[in-house]
């Protein structure tokens, strides 16, 4: 055929060139880290090493690292802001201490606060997110006002605004767990911080690779074998 | 010679995920060319993306696809005329796609989720045109000179919901637009190309990328382009492409402009 164009000599002759800088899709997860006197020792440690893995994991995968967002928020004696929301590939993990009382009413309002306030942020700026993610670890229960906050995430939960999954470590206050979160509090076999992380950014790896229409399988952690227990 | 009729090309591609796990390109599209009872021509654009998790959604899509080209084609020649089409005829017709899909699912025991798929699809006459989208994936004209988004994608509050054709409550999603203007060119394609023909902060069309297709475009003779077709198969399958979309990829253009 006459017309026929050669690819190999003239690559793309249908080609565009330029791209729009449009930023990658995110998918934020807030940890609510329970920071109080009794993760004092082992469990502080555990923790510690189980950010790291949670990092160096979700780096491996190239468009996670990319598109997940991590936050951290602590409660210990007073609520902290430890981690703005950021890309994990920037993400530095921080030493975390232990110390005082449990303010996790608190935490929880402020964790929702700047969620609400990083998906404006999304919105302003044209990016498109998943469903947000929270996680709150904890080895006690709440020593302030925790009613208020258990109202949000029902709220939170029945708007889909965000899922939010409770983890609760060894001598946690399961009663108290179980309403503030709508879905079953996972019970922490021992310390396994690192196991929980590697779950948590296989997950996220799950959900930020996934598309229109897909859904995503999430691995049971409460199968023999898994991190949890309900 | 004056030669102001469509020159058009279209091409679906198998996204690098899809590739790499032995999948299918769950996206296809179909493009025709035909007149209405009055002799105004026509041209009919369709595309469909099927959904990751539906494991039909590549049947679905091609199902959708011909039954729309089917159904507007049967009307012209049973003597419809493309003034008379409005919202209401394309709710009607788009209904008529979704039962036929329900059909398919119940004659192969299965259930219409199987078959999930998008929607985008184009009508255009000599002076004006209307379109119809369910789910994501975009609709760009030109119009009085300026490229134009007549059709953003659809996405629930986050990136990884949409809305299927095959969805019970398909109706209230459904967007239909009529443009009443001369539409002279015009870019259709699936969410797998959405990153790179639109800026997601401003809503608008990205220039830059469809252009230099519309220039190539223009100077070809007129209809189908099938020569240039392995050319745009091999760019939306090139690393370029994918590094930025790991997605199954459909792109439509089609143009009557004259320099």
């Amino acid at each position: 055929m006459a017309d026929q164009i050669p690819f190999n000599e003239k690559k793309f002759v249908f080609g565009g060139t330029e791209f729009p800088d449009n930023p990658e899709n995110r998918c934020p997860c807030l940890l609510l880290l329970d920071v109080s006197g009794s993760m004092t020792g082992n469990p502080i440690d555990q923790l510690n090493a189980g950010i790291s893995t949670f990092k160096d994991s979700l780096v491996a995968d190239s468009l996670a690292a990319r598109r997940v967002e991590v936050c951290i928020v602590t409660f210990g004696g007073q609520v902290n802001v430890v981690q703005e929301f950021e890309t994990v590939n920037t993400f530095i993990p921080p030493t975390l201490s232990a110390a005082s009382d449990t303010p996790m009413g608190a935490a929880i309002k402020k964790g929702i606060e700047i969620l609400r306030q990083r998906k404006d942020t999304y919105r302003a700026n044209g990016i498109s997110f998943y469903r947000p993610w929270i996680f709150l670890i904890t080895d006690g229960g709440p020593t302030d006002n925790w009613q208020d906050a258990a109202a949000l995430v029902r709220e939170g939960e029945t708007s889909r605004s965000f899922a939010f999954f409770t983890v609760a470590v060894e001598n946690a206050n399961m009663d108290i767990l179980k309403q503030i979160s709508v879905r079953e509090p996972l019970k922490l076999k021992g310390l396994r911080f690192q196991d929980l992380f590697v779950w948590l950014s296989t997950s996220l790896k799950s959900v930020s690779n996934s598309k229109p229409g897909d859904e995503v399988a999430l691995q049971n952690p409460t199968a023999p074998g898994g991190w949890a227990s309900v | 010679m004056k030669d102001n009729c469509w020159r058009y090309i279209g091409a679906s591609v198998i996204g690098t995920s899809h590739l790499a796990k032995g999948g299918k390109c769950q996206d296809t599209h179909a493009v025709f060319l035909t007149k209405d009872s009055t002799d105004e021509e026509i041209l009919l654009i369709v595309a469909a993306d099927g959904a990751g998790s539906a494991e039909k959604s590549d049947e679905g899509a091609e199902l959708a696809c011909d039954k729309f080209i089917s159904i507007v084609d049967t009307y012209f020649k049973c003597g419809g005329t493309f003034i008379q089409i409005n919202s209401d005829l394309l709710d009607t017709w788009i209904n008529n796609i979704h039962e036929s899909m329900l059909e398919k699912a119940l004659a192969s025991k299965r259930i219409i989720r199987d078959f999930a798929c998008t929607f985008l699809a184009l009508i255009v006459g000599e002076k004006s045109a209307i379109a119809a989208q369910i789910g994501d994936g975009a609709i760009v004209i030109r119009s009085d000179g300026a490229y134009k988004v007549v059709l953003w994608p659809q996405s629930g509050e986050y990136v990884n919901i949409t809305f299927f054709i095959t969805d019970d409550l398909f109706i209230n999603y459904l967007n239909t637009i009529p443009i009443d203007s001369i539409v002279d060119e015009v870019a259709i394609f699936t969410d797998g190309i959405q990153m790179l023909a639109l800026h997601n902060k401003t809503k608008t069309v990205f220039e830059p990328f469809l252009r230099p297709m519309f220039d190539t475009l223009r100077k070809e003779p007129s209809g189908k382009r099938a020569n240039l077709i392995m050319s745009l198969e091999e760019y939306l399958g090139s690393p370029l492409i994918n590094e930025r979309t790991d997605d199954d990829k459909t792109l439509i253009l089609a143009t009557r402009y004259r320099d």
